[in-house]
């Protein structure tokens, strides 16, 4: 009777799973209190996810494009961002240069203080740049278009096989090449120096477009509409291997020689780049134990120092081990969050609450 | 030294009979190439390097049977409409379908015969499960088959015909207009968590905006205009965007059609891939006409 008052629910539970009574993935993993030791109030009432850059932080949302040192209590500037429409995606950096937009227009302003610089006009609708040293690559409409880090102007346009289509989502570069996937069911290679066409991939019987795309030594990996994800040959535009998830990809991250994503099916994946292998795969959903599960996942996955940050939709940031999959650690969030985490080194993390507020985690 | 006619005339009769075996050759190679098996085509396709990566649930099926367009027989039809676990972990279709006596078998939807299943259900309101002929994708058979009842997870055993669900039915079918009914009563269950099932976010939660990472297939349900705009407006565009609502047709609006119906076999979860190979080759049935021979 005394073993069985000393027996409380973690114990229990712990108990049945080792007898094999519950599936695996209900045991919890440690689990840590965040607090948040730094506060900074945007201004914006909804943030887009947010960037970290060189050890700064920075942020946009629906009224300003801003900027952070988290050691420091003040914001280092916050300017309104005068866009028509809200900032819709992470800022980009590239040299003294920060990037920021929405639909109807894409911005440059000046990393150290927040000056306006440039203001590019949309031709039909503005898509999700990719920024290097010295060119931001968008979608406006079908084209694609190079602008000019420096003016804004346009350097040189791409069109693609058709006008029907709309470009949203950022390209990606690798070396002189431009990847493309403009809504037509083909990725075009790009010359990066003139926008001229170096080799497409029609696959339109798979996919309508490309969502994110990432480079990682001669691998694109390429997420598509709805639930593929693509291996290819950088060079040659040839299909390595092909990943379906079992219900859409909403997005994914590539890190080193592993792409991760979240399927609807319940699952972490990660997936070798060079064979399109499962290298393991957590589980987070078992459909009808609702208890157990973990939320949806709508941040997207992102990995620092060999480990994999997971935020789902129940605010609970999970920390996978990046080897195999395991789950080290849970960290509960008594208040909302927006779907992004940056990790930082020390157990720390920056997250935005839903109230527009940028937040120093410690764990 | 000239030809004399008669020798000329046997050259040109050579000739001629050269250029029509040269011409039956010709077509006996075009005729080879027309009728090349299926293991020759494959074979060089294999040889060309034209065979698809591995990957999906369904490569073999897709790459194997519909990239050669290999006639499916009703009597594979048959045969799936009657194993269980054959679409997924369930029972067989014929289990509950099997009879178009709607007291016996539900719908009165009858699986068991090839006309059965080109009737459709005939209890009121009749309905086809799909056209012959067509891409099924959004047709009933196939969506049935396909498609989670949101929010996801949900299990046959919660009702689709609570007071909200009702309430949502009743505006598309009104016409989804944006009027004090939509603002008071209808949008805010799309941002009320339990609103359409026991333990589930809302669907704001998941579909609340067009934002980097997107908010699940791009679907804003947080408004009117949002809710009438639809799915996948960002990459699509927004002319081009799926519609999720048909203003006076509940039974044609994704966004009722995922509420109310059920993935089949019942019970089937969403952790179990969309594209089955027996829902590829079902639907591919239907493309080629669903005959019955």
């Amino acid at each position: 009777m005394m073993a069985l008052s000393n027996l409380n629910r973690r114990h229990f539970v712990a108990a049945l799973a080792a007898g094999g009574l519950l599936p695996t993935f209900v045991v919890s993993a440690a689990t840590q209190t965040p607090t948040v030791v730094r506060r900074w109030a945007s201004g914006n009432t909804t943030l887009a996810p947010l960037a970290l850059l060189d050890d700064h932080i920075f942020f946009n949302g629906d009224k300003t494009l801003g900027r952070i040192d988290p050691d420091n209590a003040a914001l280092t500037w916050n300017v309104p961002h005068r866009l028509s429409s809200n900032a819709v995606y992470r800022p980009r950096a590239a040299g003294e240069l920060v990037i920021s937009g929405g639909q109807r227009e894409l911005g440059g302003w000046r990393q150290a203080d927040g000056q306006a610089l440039w203001l590019h006009k949309a031709i039909l609708q503005v898509g999700t740049p990719f920024v290097d040293a010295d060119h931001t690559y968008v979608g406006d409409g079908h084209w694609l278009l190079a602008l000019n880090n420096q003016s804004g102007a346009i350097d040189w346009r791409f069109a693609p096989d058709t006008d029907d289509c709309t470009a949203a989502y950022a390209p990606t570069v690798a070396g002189e090449t431009v990847f493309f996937g403009p809504g037509d069911g083909i990725l075009y290679a790009v010359n990066r120096a003139d926008g001229k066409l170096t080799w497409k991939l029609d696959e339109k019987k798979e996919w309508q477009y490309v969502r994110q795309m990432y480079v990682t030594g001669k691998v694109l990996v390429a997420g598509t509409y709805t639930e593929l994800l693509y291996g290819i040959n950088v060079d040659t535009g040839k299909v390595l291997w092909k990943f379906k998830a079992g219900n859409f990809i909403n997005s994914h991250h590539v890190s080193g020689d592993a792409a991760y994503l979240w399927s609807p099916t319940g699952w972490i994946y990660a997936i070798d780049v060079a064979t399109g292998k499962v290298r393991w795969r957590h589980q987070t959903t078992r459909y009808g134990n609702n208890a157990a599960n973990w939320g949806h996942m709508m941040a997207e996955i992102v990995t620092f120092e060999n480990q994999v940050y997971c935020l789902d939709m129940k605010q609970v940031l999970h920390v996978l081990d990046g080897v195999d999959g395991k789950e080290l650690l849970r960290i509960p969030f008594a208040h909302d969050l927006r779907p992004t985490v940056s990790p930082l080194p020390g157990k720390r993390g920056v997250m935005a609450s839903d109230t527009g507020e940028v937040q120093l985690v410690q764990w | 030294m000239p030809f004399s006619p008669s020798i000329k005339q046997q050259f040109i009769q050579i000739a001629k009979a050269g250029c029509v075996v040269a011409a039956l050759g010709f077509a006996f190679a075009g005729n080879a190439l027309a009728q090349r098996s299926i293991a020759e085509q494959y074979i060089l396709d294999m040889k060309e390097g034209k065979i698809s990566a591995a990957g999906a649930d369904d490569h073999v099926v897709q790459e194997l049977i519909i990239k050669r367009s290999i006639p499916i027989t009703y009597k594979y039809i048959n045969t799936l409409m009657n194993t269980p676990n054959a679409f997924g972990p369930g029972v067989a279709c014929t289990t509950c379908h099997n009879s178009q006596d709607a007291s016996k078998s539900y719908r009165g939807l009858d699986l068991s015969t090839c006309k059965g299943i080109n009737d459709g259900s005939t209890e009121k309101p009749k309905r086809a499960l799909f056209t012959p002929g067509t891409d099924a994708k959004r047709d009933i058979l196939i969506r049935r088959l396909r498609n989670n009842r949101m929010p996801l997870g949900q299990g046959f055993e919660n009702s689709t015909y609570t007071p909200n669900h009702m309430l949502v039915k009743q505006w598309i079918a009104d016409g989804a207009k944006n009027d004090d009914n939509f603002t008071k009563n209808v949008l805010p269950l799309f941002s009320t968590a339990n609103a359409f099932g026991p333990e589930t976010p809302a669907c704001t939660a998941c579909h609340m905006s067009n934002q980097e990472p997107p908010s699940f297939h791009e679907l804003n349900l947080t408004t009117h205009a949002g809710i009438l705009l639809g799915a996948d407006s960002v990459a699509k565009g927004v002319d081009k965007a799926t519609k999720v609502i048909i203003p006076g047709s509940p039974e044609k609006s994704f966004v009722w059609q995922h509420l109310s119906e059920d993935r089949m076999p019942p019970g089937i979860s969403p952790s179990e891939a969309r594209d089955h190979p027996n829902t590829t080759i079902l639907a591919t049935w239907i493309k080629q006409g669903a005959k019955c021979d």
